[in-house]
């Protein structure tokens, strides 16, 4: 583990402490919540344990997000192959413009096809986190050093021993780069899937907007944010260990 | 032994290489070299099957290469590249273990032959061993590609301007370290390269290329004194005359001298002066000191020491193993028609006068 890792070790922990805390435990916010809303009679989310919105969102954004990953790796890879190459120009085309798509967007259209719930949010979580994971496979394998691929061809590595030897270790902090993202983005996404009523965290907010309760909301929010900061933490120290060798 | 029969190559309406037909001999330290773009590295590439031939044959130890599965054909050549092309994410041992665990080589013979190729390029194992490549000069990087090309101790080598991105020196140093090292191994070698200097220094036999054509396959001597034609004569230059001394040794064409002791009394030393018209002086451990020649008898001097004109040892003394060009060089810069020749701890092994240069 290098230094710079080492010293963002330390927040990030102090990070995740208070993202168990504030799921495990509702007092500090029926505490602080109640000194700011003093007009509200109920500022603590009562249809559902946080813990239980907290796992119901790990469960969304994890499924999406290892199928995003998997399947944007394999897809970026297949089209950086000889024999894929001709598929690469639509599959750059087709990623840069699902990026410019609304995830609402891709959520209304899921839903007519496969109902309600769980399964259409992962779906659209997987179709909007895939983009990211695709994109950067293909700028990572594509923009290494020919010379390097010539040497391994030159010493009699077959395709699958360049790929697994050589693309892949040295494009992994690229592609790790974009399954960053992807997942980041991923985590405040989720939130959309309680209007569909795939649960999560989104819950709390939805009922507080509906609900003009901004103490839900507040709730919702500051557990989404620090999910998210926490797993770009993670998955950034994970980037650069593999980055440094 | 690698035979190339009726090569060719076209890209498209490109042809890069046109009906070659060379053979390597095992052993043989084979260059290509030609103006750019005459097909040299194309030729290179399709011995290792990088590059497929359009038609022709290449044979490796009689074996059609065409008819050997790429990967393991590639195993059993080295190659290495201009770029070196390095793996970035593995230590210099990691890099030279590749062909061998591609090989499935037991951990311990890897180790102990990366250890002894380090060795060999003069880089200490324990601290380069687990260098990351971007931590090397360009120099050191090269070695390490060298050595990562003969880590399975492949019978052939396969270079492509291997030591063309580096300085001058360097690629001297590197030379020159190559050559010992291929004294010791003996491979069979196809070297490409632009620099006519460097391929009179290393080849045992050129292959002069244009536009994918052979234009002459000879010795480098023959090369520089019965160039093929015009493109060759142009193409070796108007030195081509000292070319050709580089590649030959002081030691193979000096003469017996006659020589005395410092401590020796110039009367004796002077009847051998008398005869041979000068003598070379040497202390104890046959270091040459001085020259003797008619004139200096006559200073009244005791002894030869006392009475010689001194050697300048790093300027005048010419090296057994320094080539007669550089011989040469050193005795026109310092005006002599003779100088004496030693061998590396400085005692005296002949003499080399202008006319045994010249008649070289
Ligand atoms: N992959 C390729 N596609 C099309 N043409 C090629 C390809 N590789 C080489 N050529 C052409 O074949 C010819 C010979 O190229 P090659 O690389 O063998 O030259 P070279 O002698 O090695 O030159 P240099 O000294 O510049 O390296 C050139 O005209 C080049 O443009
Ligand atoms: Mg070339």
């Amino acid at each position: 583990m290098t230094d710079r890792n080492r010293r963002t070790l330390i927040p990030l922990a102090a990070l995740a402490g208070l993202f168990v805390l504030l799921t495990a435990w509702m007092d500090p916010w029926r505490m602080v919540l109640s000194t700011v809303f003093p007009t509200l009679d109920k500022v603590v989310y009562p249809l559902a344990p946080f813990r239980r919105l907290v796992a119901e969102h790990i469960l969304l954004v994890g499924s999406s997000s290892i199928l995003a990953s998997t399947a944007g790796l394999c897809i970026g890879i297949a089209v950086t192959r000889q024999w894929g190459r001709e598929f690469l120009p639509a599959v750059n085309a087709l990623a840069s413009m699902g990026q410019t798509f609304p995830p609402v967007a891709v959520l209304a259209l899921a839903v007519p096809a496969v109902g309600f719930g769980f399964k259409p949010t992962v779906i659209a979580l997987f179709l909007y986190g895939l983009l990211p994971v695709l994109r950067n496979t293909i700028a990572g394998l594509q923009t290494l050093d020919p010379a390097v691929l010539e040497a391994a061809s030159g010493m009699g590595m077959n395709p699958l021993q360049i790929l697994t030897l050589v693309e892949i270790p040295l494009a992994l902090p690229v592609i790790m780069a974009g399954v960053r993202i992807s997942t980041v983005i991923n985590i405040g996404t989720a939130t959309l899937g309680a209007t569909i009523g795939a649960g999560g965290l989104g819950k709390p907010i939805i009922a507080g907007l509906i609900g003009e309760n901004p103490a839900y909301i507040i709730e919702g929010a500051v557990l989404v944010g620090l999910f998210a900061i926490l797993v770009d933490g993670v998955l950034g120290i994970v980037s650069r260990d593999r980055a440094d060798g | 032994m690698i035979e190339l029969s009726c090569v060719t190559k076209r890209y498209g309406g490109v042809t890069a290489v046109e009906e070659l037909t060379v053979t390597v001999a095992d052993g043989e330290f084979a260059v290509l070299i030609g103006p750019s773009g005459c097909g040299k590295s194309t030729t290179l590439r399709m011995v290792n099957r990088l590059v497929p031939l359009t038609s022709g044959t290449i044979r490796v130890d009689g074996t059609d290469v065409g008819s050997r599965a790429p990967e393991q054909l590639r195993r059993e050549m080295g190659y290495v590249i201009q770029s070196v092309g390095l793996f970035p994410h593995m230590t210099v041992a990691g890099n030279i273990a590749v062909v061998p665990s591609l090989l499935k080589w037991p951990r311990q013979r890897t180790e102990a032959r990366v250890d002894e190729l380090l060795d060999l390029f003069g880089l200490d194992p324990s601290s380069y061993r687990d260098k990351y490549p971007r931590q090397l000069s360009g120099g050191e990087a090269q070695r390490v590609g060298v050595a990562r090309a003969l880590a399975a101790d492949p019978s052939i080598l396969l270079m492509d301007e291997p030591f063309g991105a580096l300085d001058p020196i360097t690629r001297e140093t590197l030379q020159t370290e190559f050559s010992r090292i291929q004294r010791e191994l003996g491979k069979t070698i196809v070297f490409v390269t632009h620099d006519i200097d460097e391929a009179i220094r290393l080849a045992d036999r050129i292959v002069i290329l244009r536009e994918g054509r052979l234009i002459q396959h000879d010795t480098p001597e023959k090369i520089l004194t019965h160039p093929a034609n015009r493109f060759v004569l142009e193409f070796i230059g108007s030195d081509r005359a000292l070319k050709r001394l580089s590649r030959m040794k002081t030691s193979d064409h000096m003469r017996p001298t006659a020589s005395v002791k410092v401590m020796d009394s110039l009367a004796g030393a002077g009847a051998i002066v008398m005869r041979n018209g000068f003598a070379w002086v040497t202390c104890g451990e046959g270091v040459v000191r001085g020259r003797l020649d008619g004139q200096t008898l006559t200073g009244g001097a005791a002894t030869a020491g006392e009475a010689m004109i001194p050697v300048n040892r790093g300027l005048e003394v010419i090296p057994a193993d320094a080539s007669l060009r550089e011989a040469l060089s050193r005795m026109v810069q310092r005006g002599l028609r003779n100088a004496p020749v030693a061998d590396e701890k400085g005692r005296l092994v002949g003499e080399i006068s202008l006319e045994d240069i010249l008649e070289a």
